[in-house]
């Protein structure tokens, strides 16, 4: 196989990974525009995954290069009782009026899980989101993240550096940005499903312009201390 | 059903045709798209046939139509569609796309395509074949209301065995102007404020009369369906301000006063016209006259087609000739034969623009004396200069009344003669308006006999009529070989597309063909073009398509002169292709390319 050939030791950590978490993935080999993709987005009450919550999740998949609006789930969360929305409202437009008909974390949580199988993650910034998703599993659900991510963010910044684009920090790289850069719909609507859909689309205008294999721009998971099992 | 970001459905929203579905089901189709995405050179699709697999929409980017060959048929751009079947000109069996710059592509698959044609009219007809169907759907909108939609109440009416006292007082208690008078929900004539005082007060009759005797009996009336200004229009005709409104079951459903359209258009032609009938000098005329073309624009701006305002263009010139006419005869004394004045080419065809000159000719029953020659030529050149006051300018190619267009019938007729009998290019050129004539005042039978007699000879005469058709090609839309736009040039500069010369004219030429080969009586293209499709000449579908055609570059000119004359500029008829939505751009390039293949079949017919 071409893509274990070129690159024997991500191939080795990625069939490690997939015998360690026993999740249904893609083969490693396959072109991206061609993989089985699920794009997804939160939307948060802040930034730090050990205070803040995730107010809602939008996913949409992407199947051979195409995403399937008709795929599309949007799911407010319940948020525990102490908590309320806060200053966050402001960014991400949901009052704790709009969450009082949200449902329980751990349906929106299973439902993501169901469709992520077989798939690849696809996030803007995966670091963030990740980090909040594998709590709130970790959390609620006793279980791990288990697929493989790509970061369309790691990745566009990528591009930029081997195209010698230089990149301020910051502007250059919010979703917005990158999708006006490559020529899509810049969409500034701070709603977990638009962006999830502007991920997506980046993430297609990406994988057609480099061919780039799963192997190559997605990373399995790393194998997390899990609170439930250790020892 | 699935959710879709907002941003989709506003999109979505602004495509033809969706931008005609409920906001409802917008969204839902929203949640059907799927998204691709394509590099410039990438091949997205071949349909083979089209119109089977999917309707596709660019989103972001630009994409070229291919034909079998692998030549540009046409670029396409963000909002607009392929996948479904078009007409090119030639006509192609299949095309294939291909992204000419990096593109995001939505798609609704071919199930929810077929559910949506089967469901909603607006989609199926924008589907179907026809380029001319678009046009009519994408004129729709800007299409005046119908007189549905004006909020209209049930009218208050009467038996038509009450006495008159009791209507009057049912008039007062409901301050109405216009009671009609109906039995088993027919009905059977209309009384007016006016009829009380004229017909009752006037003759002293008893208030315990039946209506029945005093109501004007068979009013004419106008559909539920009809636009607006349809209503405008049959009022100036008939000189009436209220109209009975019957549904499709014959059912009277209101009655709409000249006060109730006003309501909805602002300008008010209706009263230009009788104020003009009742002005009392030449100069009082022309003084009036000039608001017409004022008002008419502010018509077109509110959203009156083409139609309707050329034939309310029309009914101000020949109010303004009729009043005319009248001061006139009142200087002048009694004439002293019959006579008809007629009017030609766009006044006679009711397809007058915004600005118009004046060709006008005087019809006399019999060859005029001395005297008579006095009398009809002082009453030509005060007709014809009045309306080169009222701003119809004289004729430049001095086609009037007051010049040599001022004979007997016999004389006319001759004239006719010669043209058909011995037809050559520039005679033909010269004489095809005269075949465009309508009666504006006098004995309009004698003009109607003489236009019957010259469609007869006209049909006859083979060799005419081929000489007409040919003169009819001089005038080619303007589409190059790559459909593109060729516009006109003057000096460095290139001027726009000559929308009269190179859209409306080839039109009303070929209208006027199709006319005199089945000795058609209609002089409106759009009437000629119909009778043309319903005596067989040409195809219904053809005919549909031409006069769609027509009315979409009228309309783009109309609204074109409308928007000069606001800026105080002098209308004229070269349009710039950028100043034009990209959509008006295409559906303009379809007319065009209709105009363009009736041609070439009047060509093949004649044998040219």
């Amino acid at each position: 196989m071409n893509a274990a050939f070129l690159h024997p030791l991500r191939y080795w950590r990625w069939q490690r990974a997939r015998r360690h978490v026993g999740g249904n993935w893609p083969s490693p080999a396959l072109p991206v525009e061609l993989a089985p993709l699920l794009a997804i987005d939160l939307e948060m009450t802040g930034l730090d995954p050990d205070r803040d919550e995730i107010v809602s999740i939008g996913w949409l998949p992407i199947d051979a290069g195409a995403i399937d609006l008709g795929g599309a789930q949007d799911h407010r969360l319940a948020r525990s009782e102490r908590e309320t929305v806060g200053n966050s409202a402001t960014v991400h437009g949901l009052r704790d009026c709009d969450l009082a008909d949200a449902q329980a974390p751990d349906v929106a949580l299973r439902a993501l899980l169901a469709a992520l199988d077989g798939r690849v993650a696809v996030f803007h910034h995966a670091p963030l989101d990740l980090a909040f998703l594998q709590r709130a599993l970790a959390s609620r659900l006793r279980t791990a993240w288990p697929a493989p991510t790509i970061d369309t963010l790691a990745w566009h910044r990528r591009r930029l550096r081997m195209s010698g684009t230089q990149h301020g920090h910051g502007h250059e790289s919010t979703l917005e940005a990158a999708c006006r850069r490559h020529g899509l719909v810049a969409r500034s609507q701070h709603d977990a499903l638009a962006d999830a859909l502007s991920c997506a689309e980046l993430a297609l205008a990406l994988a057609r312009l480099g061919h780039a294999r799963l192997l190559e721009v997605a990373q399995p998971p790393r194998p997390v201390r899990d609170p439930g099992r250790s020892q | 059903m699935s959710p879709a970001p907002k941003d989709i459905a506003e999109f979505l929203s602004q495509v033809v045709p969706f931008d005609a579905l409920s906001p409802d089901l917008v969204g839902r189709l929203a949640g059907l798209l799927i998204i691709r995405y394509f590099r410039a050179g990438d091949r997205i699709a071949s349909f083979d046939p089209p119109g089977g697999s999917g309707l596709f929409i660019v989103r972001k980017g630009a994409v070229e139509l291919l034909d079998a060959s692998g030549d540009s048929l046409e670029h396409r751009g963000e909002g607009e569609l392929f996948g479904h079947r078009i007409v090119f000109d030639p006509p192609v069996e299949h095309y294939s796309v291909r992204a000419v710059e990096d593109c995001l592509i939505w798609e609704l698959g071919q199930p929810h395509v077929d559910r949506l044609v089967a469901e909603q009219d607006v989609v199926s007809r924008f589907l179907a074949a026809r380029p001319a169907a678009r046009l009519a759907s994408g004129a729709e909108s800007t299409a005046g209301d119908s007189l549905t939609h004006l909020g209209l109440r049930p009218p208050v009416t009467t038996g038509p065995e009450r006495s008159i006292g009791e209507c009057a007082r049912l008039m007062a208690e409901h301050r109405i102007s216009c009671l009609p008078v109906v039995s088993d929900g027919r009905l059977l004539g209309i009384v007016t404020d006016r009829d009380l005082r004229n017909r009752v007060l006037a003759r002293d009759l008893p208030a315990d009369t039946d209506v029945a005797r005093i109501m004007t009996p068979d009013p004419s009336p106008i559909r539920d369906s009809a636009p607006a200004s349809e209503a405008l229009v049959e009022m100036m005709r008939l000189g009436v301000h209220h109209l009975p409104v019957l549904d499709a079951g014959d059912r009277l459903v209101a009655v709409v006063s000249s006060g109730d359209l006003m309501q909805l258009q602002a300008p008010d032609p209706l009263r230009l016209v009788r104020d003009i009938a009742r002005a009392d000098d030449a100069d009082a005329v022309a003084h009036l006259a000039r608001r017409g073309p004022g008002l008419l624009a502010g018509l077109a701006r509110a959203g009156s087609g083409v139609t309707e305002v050329g034939r309310m263009a029309s009914r101000i010139t020949d109010a303004c000739t009729g009043r005319l006419l009248e001061l006139a005869e009142r200087d002048l004394g009694d004439a002293p034969m019959p006579w008809t004045w007629l009017s030609f080419g766009s006044q006679a065809r009711l397809e007058q623009g915004l600005v118009s000159d004046q060709d006008n000719g005087l019809l006399l029953a019999e060859e005029p004396d001395d005297a008579a020659a006095d009398y009809f030529r002082a009453m030509a050149e005060f007709v014809c200069t009045g309306l080169d006051a009222c701003g119809y300018v004289f004729c430049p190619g001095g086609v009037m009344a007051q010049g040599e267009w001022r004979m007997s019938r016999r004389a006319w007729r001759k004239r006719f003669d010669t043209w058909m009998r011995e037809p050559e290019p520039k005679s033909v050129m010269h004489c095809s308006i005269f075949f465009d004539m309508r009666a504006v005042r006098g004995d309009s039978a004698m003009a109607e006999s003489l236009h019957r007699e010259v469609l007869e000879q006209a049909r006859e005469s083979d060799i005419f009529r081929r000489f007409l058709a040919a003169e009819s090609m001089t005038h080619r839309p303007p589409l190059g070989l790559f459909r593109q736009f060729v516009q006109e040039r003057g000096g460095e500069r290139s001027k726009g597309l000559n929308l009269k010369k190179r859209g409306v004219i080839p039109i009303v030429d070929l209208a006027r063909v199709h006319a005199l080969e089945g000795a058609l009586g209609a002089v409106h293209s759009e009437e000629r073009i119909r009778a043309a499709g319903e005596a067989g000449l040409i195809s219904s579908g053809d005919a549909d398509d031409l006069i769609h055609a027509l009315r979409f570059i009228g309309g783009v000119r109309l609204r074109h002169q409308a928007r000069q004359m606001e800026n105080g500029q002098q209308p004229d008829n070269l349009v710039d292709p950028d100043e034009l939505s990209s959509l008006h751009r295409r559906y303009l390039r379809s007319a065009f390319s209709i105009v363009t293949s009736a041609q070439r079949a009047l060509a093949q017919h004649y044998m040219l």
